[in-house]
């Protein structure tokens, strides 16, 4: 459980999905039936904005999981699960799960608060090396500059 | 970012609600700049403008659009 975003007025969620950001209507993630599966999923991260979009808190994962919402339920994110499942399936933990989370408490609703390029930053982190020649200036150079945050290389 | 045909590729996504114009700083002198499809059709040939070193275009992108520029070396 992260925080306390039951505290949270007028509550909207929003999570990331492959090129996309949605806008989950479900007013919770439980279900119990085949019949009833709802989209729990998290791909990098999940937001509980708050009233007129003044803030939320974010949860983000490097684990592609599920997580759970509800009212009066705060924000969780699932590491590993025991017991009955769909389809008679008897879920046994077996071993120890290594994951790695961020809560990101924000202002604004996820687009000023850029949690996209949160999450780049936090999956992609900037990855340095000593080298034995510099340029003569001292400076480094880059092969590419992009002057925006919300822009990233799609491959 | 690819390196295909001679050219260098590179796909850019706008994770953002709203689109918008930005610039793009690329190291060395780009002889050519190209948007392209993602068949690799042209788009539209693009103006390159030069800061330095460095070769500078510009475009846009929609809101969670993909542009993908084939730059000439």
């Amino acid at each position: 459980m992260f925080g306390d975003t039951t505290l949270i007025e007028e509550q909207k969620l929003f999570k990331n999905a492959p090129f996309d950001v949605v806008h989950s209507k479900l007013q919770n993630t439980f279900f119990n039936r085949w019949d009833s599966i709802k989209n729990n999923v998290i791909l990098n991260w999940v937001d509980v904005t708050g009233a007129k979009n003044r803030y939320g808190m974010a949860l983000y994962s490097d684990h592609t999981t599920s997580y759970s919402y509800g009212n009066d339920f705060p924000l969780s994110l699932t590491l590993q699960y025991s017991g009955m499942g769909l389809w008679g399936m008897n879920y046994k933990i077996k071993g120890s799960s290594v994951i790695h989370y961020s809560i990101v408490p924000n202002e604004g609703n996820w687009d000023k608060a850029l949690l996209n390029a949160e999450s780049t930053f936090i999956n992609e982190p900037l990855i340095t090396a000593q080298t034995a020649n510099c340029s003569k200036d001292g400076a480094g150079r880059s092969l590419l500059t992009s002057f925006t945050l919300v822009w990233s290389l799609a491959v | 970012m690819t390196f295909d045909q001679g050219a260098l590729f590179l796909r850019f996504y706008n994770a953002f609600e709203s689109g918008a114009e930005n610039k793009v700083l690329l190291t060395g002198h780009v002889k050519k700049a190209e948007l392209v499809e993602l068949d690799g059709r042209v788009k539209q040939y693009m103006t390159i403008s030069r800061q330095g070193a460095e070769s500078v275009v510009r475009f846009s992108i929609p809101a969670f659009g993909i542009r993908t520029i084939k730059v000439y070396y």
